[in-house]
């Protein structure tokens, strides 16, 4: 049934507007397209066929990239079921939300995740995978599934486990892209839109090819580098240990030639190549491996004349170039580079290995220093930069030291990565490619330290710890490093971050108060067959104890009837009401009094029929007690002569055939002593026969062929029009149903000034009625009932000319039997007025008052 | 073979007083007797006027069309083949010839028609108009002061009696007006005049139900007087 909105009438599922006011009813079942069937609204598939039954495009998309990042093709829809983006869009936003999950929002709005103002924002809490990627990952489920990425310098304050990144840091956006076109919908929609990119899982500040990981130089440049004090030592060490080693790797091969590292040095470089992807292990070992310079590298050679290599004893510093810098001397960095980590034997650094040995070993750089280390890159490798491509000012960054950072230290380090940018690109997917982003020449590197096993245990809480991915905190749980350990402060975490402390709980195991949802096998698509890839993320998630989470509106009538529906359907059936068969009391006390009124009657009847003497006579005619009409149809028939023709109407029934016979007797007794000719008719089927059982008259036949006059009124008009009614001198109406002798009345009159003179003989009941049409003149005289048929034979017959005919015909037995009848009637008149007396003063008084 | 009729009459009257101790089978049986009896002497008297009276019209009719044709001799042929075209009205139930029903539909149609016009024209010329003049008969002064009152009661129950009938209240605009005062004392006197007609109307039943009932009773005491009788010797 659906409520009408408008009205409260329940309509049927099947109706579409309400029955009652016409209202458009709420859809409630939507019909599948595929197979027809319907379903709920709430549905997203077809109950029979799996198919889709809301549209992709009924989604409400994010708005459309504007950006070069958001301009990569091969981007699809997510596919996975969605909320309701209507009704969720505001949902973070929504005051009924939890305390711990609205700070949550607050906290990720504050710091850039969830731009409120924006229209992006909103996608992101439409689509579950991007909103995955902002809640932490035991919070979205996700288990720290989701692919490896992302933009520490976005989510400064969320390590990349939180923020939904991957706990495969060595996973690269690279691996993303070629894998995009198989990798399902949710994952190619990741980079979709801005805050797709914002909100991808951060990956670690590798300084591999430009691009490569969606992000602009600029971008990082103008970010603000979170210290490394705020990041906990797992994730600083795993950060480190990819691009740290790229460094080194081109720190190794810009200084091959020059032969000045160290051994050490490039064991070091070489322990730290291992933690390289595979693709980036593949490029050091064929630079390292063998002498042949890559055909890009080779081109650039030539035609930019490089220096010899001796005479570049630096390494290249990106954005100094056109800033005439000079190499650093090796013999400028003398100093330092006695250092114990160095080693004695150690050739002297470069401007470049001062800035990296400074790093590892803490400290700042002295002016000299950083001055010597612009000037440490080549002529050449300046040139290499784009010349569309504007120098960018030196931008203040962030350096990671060893142990502390180094605020205020310009460093322009060029990363391995530039040099690698050929080979890099090829590996870039299409998408990533199309956002034709600027060679970051000018980048500010992070330079992260290359032995991250060196960084102190930062205070990290033992809840962080035991989330942290595996390895991470083997890495980092080496002895405190020397040095600058004390100078670290505590890592500060934020308190929205320390409301996300989860509760202890079996690993694997839901949330407390969440209900463990299956997770069948992928039925299609590149994922088919396997199952628990995709978490499963129901439509509504409703908590297992069922409490609401958002308190709805419900009217209370509507509670009111869902109450009483339950307690309807909850009550317990009860026992039959036993059903008494027999008649109620009151039925058996109008039995009895039936019983008493008859035999009152029969008693008050018969006795008088025994016990009155035969000579008297109860029922008495007084003369100014005779209704007009009987001496007027008495004169009437008078009238009539010999020879003469009556037409015997008989319109009543057998039911009424005594009655009416003691009313007919006089008056027929009266037409034969005039000697007239009698026609029968009638409109009733069963009149004919009766009015044959009627004393005889000379000459009666029937009208017609039988007397009977099909078609009521119209078979009388068509009767009283019939050229044989000219001969038709009186009509004799003996009837007892009121609506019979009317017709013969009003037909009659249709005939005008021809119009026959009727008589009338009527029964008790049909009196009363038809009283007006007596009194009106249409007819010449009646009698009605028997008391006026014994006035009509005391007119005759008591000192009237009349009398004795009536007594040869009858004889005297039949008149005196005719005076005992009515002397009978008049007894049970008399009893039945003292019976209503009775049940009237019963009524009044008795049953009033039991009342 | 009045002894006989009376014997029957009396058996029948006690099964219809039967019913004073319950609906009990016996009055069903007497009451589906009178009423079978009824209507199967209206079935046969109706089918004996169809076939025997309209079929020797129709025959003659048709010998007449060889000869002459006469007016009332199509008037004939015409009412038997609206008779048979009204046949066709029992076919509804049937799947097939039920389509054939509508055909009826003409003899059906031109007797109500036909009826209708009867009776309107009968009950204007039979009923109103002569009711109406009666009552303004007896406002004369001819007659003398007592008719003359007579006729004036008359008119004013009459008039009255016609008010009860109209609305109680009428709606104007859409808000219902009432009746004031007087007019709602002249409608109560005018219920009370129907209630007075009814009355009257009930008491005539009575009396014909009361008058059945004693003649019923005189048949058996007439009857068992002559067993008395016939038993004395």
């Amino acid at each position: 049934m659906i409520r009408c909105p408008s009205c409260g009438t329940f309509n049927h599922d099947s109706q579409r507007v309400c029955r009652s006011c016409g209202s458009a009813l709420p859809q409630t079942r939507r019909r599948c397209p595929e197979c027809g069937t319907l379903n709920p609204v709430g549905n997203l598939f077809c109950d029979r066929c799996n198919a889709r039954l809301v549209e992709v495009e009924d989604i409400p998309s994010p708005p459309a990239p504007d950006n070069a990042l958001n301009a990569s093709g091969g981007v699809k829809g997510i596919s996975l079921p969605t909320r309701s983006v209507s009704s969720e869009a505001e949902a973070p936003q929504s005051p009924e939300l939890p305390a711990w999950l609205a700070g949550l929002v607050d906290e990720e709005t504050e710091f850039g995740l969830l731009d409120p103002a924006s229209d992006d924002a909103g996608s992101v809490a439409q689509e579950p995978g991007l909103a995955a990627s902002v809640l932490p990952d035991w919070l979205s489920g996700d288990g720290g599934h989701t692919a490896a990425g992302g933009d520490a310098v976005d989510t400064p304050s969320l390590p990349d486990w939180l923020t939904g990144g991957a706990d495969d840091p060595s996973s690269s956006r690279r691996d993303a892209a070629d894998d995009d076109v198989a990798l399902p919908d949710w994952l190619g929609g990741l980079p979709e839109s801005d805050d797709a990119a914002q909100l991808t899982p951060p990956v670690a500040p590798e300084p591999h090819a430009p691009g490569d990981d969606g992000i602009s130089p600029e971008g990082i440049a103008d970010a603000e580098i979170i210290s490394e004090s705020e990041l906990p030592d797992w994730l600083r060490q795993t950060s480190s240990v990819v691009p740290a080693s790229g460094s080194d790797g081109a720190i190794e091969r810009a200084d091959e030639g020059l032969e000045t590292v160290s051994a050490e040095s490039t064991e070091t470089i070489a322990d730290d190549a291992m933690a390289l992807p595979d693709w980036l292990q593949q490029i050091a070992a064929e630079e390292a491996g063998s002498e042949q310079v890559p055909d890009w590298l080779s081109a650039l050679t030539v035609e930019k004349a490089l220096p010899e290599p001796e005479a570049d004893t630096g390494v290249f510093v990106p954005g100094t170039e056109g800033t005439g810098s000079t190499p650093i001397e090796a013999d400028e960095g003398a100093d330092w580079l006695s250092a114990p980590d160095v080693g004695a034997a150690a050739p002297p650094e470069s401007g470049v290995e001062r800035v990296v040995h400074v790093f590892e070993e803490g400290g700042e750089l002295s002016p000299a220093e950083l001055a010597s280390a612009e000037a440490a890159h080549p002529a050449w490798l300046a040139d290499l930069a784009p010349a569309d491509t504007p120098a960018s000012p030196q931008p203040e960054a962030k350096v990671f030291t060893g142990d502390a950072p180094v605020l205020g230290a310009r460093v322009n380090a060029q990363t391995p990565a530039l040099e690698a940018a050929p080979e890099a690109t090829e590996e870039i997917p299409d998408w990533l490619e199309a956002l034709d982003l600027v060679p970051p020449e000018s980048t500010p590197v992070q330079e992260l330290p290359a032995q991250p096993a060196d960084l102190p245990q930062a205070d990290l809480p033992e809840w962080l710890q035991e989330l942290a991915p595996p390895g991470v905190l083997a890495a980092t749980s080496g002895e405190p490093t020397s040095g600058a350990s004390d100078v670290l402060e505590p890592a500060e975490i934020p308190e929205w971050v320390e409301a996300l402390r989860p509760e202890a709980r079996a690993a694997g195991a839901p949330p407390p108060g969440r209900a463990v949802l299956p997770t069948p096998p992928e039925p299609e698509g590149p994922l088919e067959g396997l199952a628990g890839v995709l978490p499963t993320m129901g439509l509504v998630d409703m908590p297992a104890d069922g409490r609401p989470a958002l308190s709805v509106g419900v009217p209370d009538p509507v509670v009111a009837q869902a109450q009483l529906w339950q307690r309807l359907l909850e009550q317990p059936r009860r026992a039959e009401r036993s059903i008494s068969y027999g008649r109620p009391s009151t039925q058996r006390g109008t039995s009895w009094l039936r019983w008493l009124i008859a035999l009152l009657l029969f008693a008050g009847l018969f006795a008088a029929f025994w016990l009155v003497p035969q000579g008297l006579r109860l029922a008495q005619v007084s003369p100014t007690r005779i209704a007009p009409g009987v001496p007027a149809l008495v004169e009437s028939i008078e009238r009539l002569g010999t020879g003469d023709t009556v037409v015997l109407a008989i319109e009543y029934s057998p039911a009424y055939a005594d009655e009416m016979e003691q009313v007919a007797a006089p008056i027929l007794a009266h037409l034969d002593s005039r000697g007239v000719e009698s026609w029968v008719a009638s409109s009733l089927p069963e009149g004919v026969g009766l009015g044959y059982a009627l004393p005889s008259l000379p000459g009666t036949r029937p009208v017609g062929g039988d007397g009977y006059l099909a078609g009521g009124a119209t078979g009388i008009a068509t009767f009283l029009t019939q050229p044989d009614a000219a001969e038709v001198d009186q009509v004799l109406v003996l009837g007892s149903e009121p609506q019979r002798v009317t017709w013969w009345l009003e037909q009659n009159a249709l005939r005008g000034t021809e119009a026959f003179p009727i008589g009338v003989g009527l029964s008790a009941s049909a009196g009363p009625v038809l009283a007006p049409y007596l009194a009106s003149g249409q007819v010449e005289g009646w009698v009605t009932g028997l008391p006026q048929a014994l006035a009509y034979r005391e007119i005759r017959g008591d000192g009237h000319e009349y009398g004795d005919a009536d007594l040869r015909e009858y004889g005297d037995a039949d008149l005196r039997e005719y005076g005992r009848i009515l002397d009978l009637l008049m007894i049970a008149h008399w009893s039945v007025a003292a019976l209503l007396l009775v049940a009237f003063f019963y009524n009044l008084f008795v049953k009033r008052g039991a009342r | 073979m009045d002894i006989v009729g009376l014997v029957v009459g009396a058996v029948l009257t006690l099964l219809i007083f039967s019913y004073l101790l319950s609906d009990n089978a016996l009055y069903r049986w007497a009451l589906a007797l009178v009423v079978g009896a009824a209507v199967g002497y209206a079935a046969a008297i109706a089918v004996r006027f169809v076939s025997h009276e309209w079929v020797a019209r129709g025959d003659a009719a048709l010998r007449t069309a060889t000869g002459q044709i006469e007016v009332s001799s199509l008037t004939t042929v015409l009412s038997l083949l609206l008779g048979c075209l009204l046949l066709f009205k029992g076919f509804t139930s049937s799947r097939f010839l039920g389509r054939l029903s509508v055909v009826g539909n003409i003899p059906l149609g031109y007797l109500v028609g036909a009826g209708a016009a009867v009776a309107v024209s009968g009950a204007l010329m039979g009923t109103i108009m002569p009711l109406a003049l009666a009552t303004g008969e007896g406002v004369r002064l001819e007659h003398g002061l007592l008719p003359l009152v007579q006729g004036v009661i008359a008119l004013v129950t009459t008039i009255v009696t016609l008010l009860v009938f109209s609305t109680q209240a009428r709606r104007w605009q859409g808000v219902e007006v009432e009746r004031p005062g007087w007019r709602q004392g002249l409608q109560q006197i005018g219920e009370a005049l129907i209630a007075v007609a009814l009355g009257a109307v009930f008491a005539g039943a009575l009396s014909s139900a009361l008058t059945a009932l004693v003649m019923r009773l005189w048949q058996l005491a007439v009857l068992l007087g002559r067993v008395i009788s016939l038993a004395g010797g």
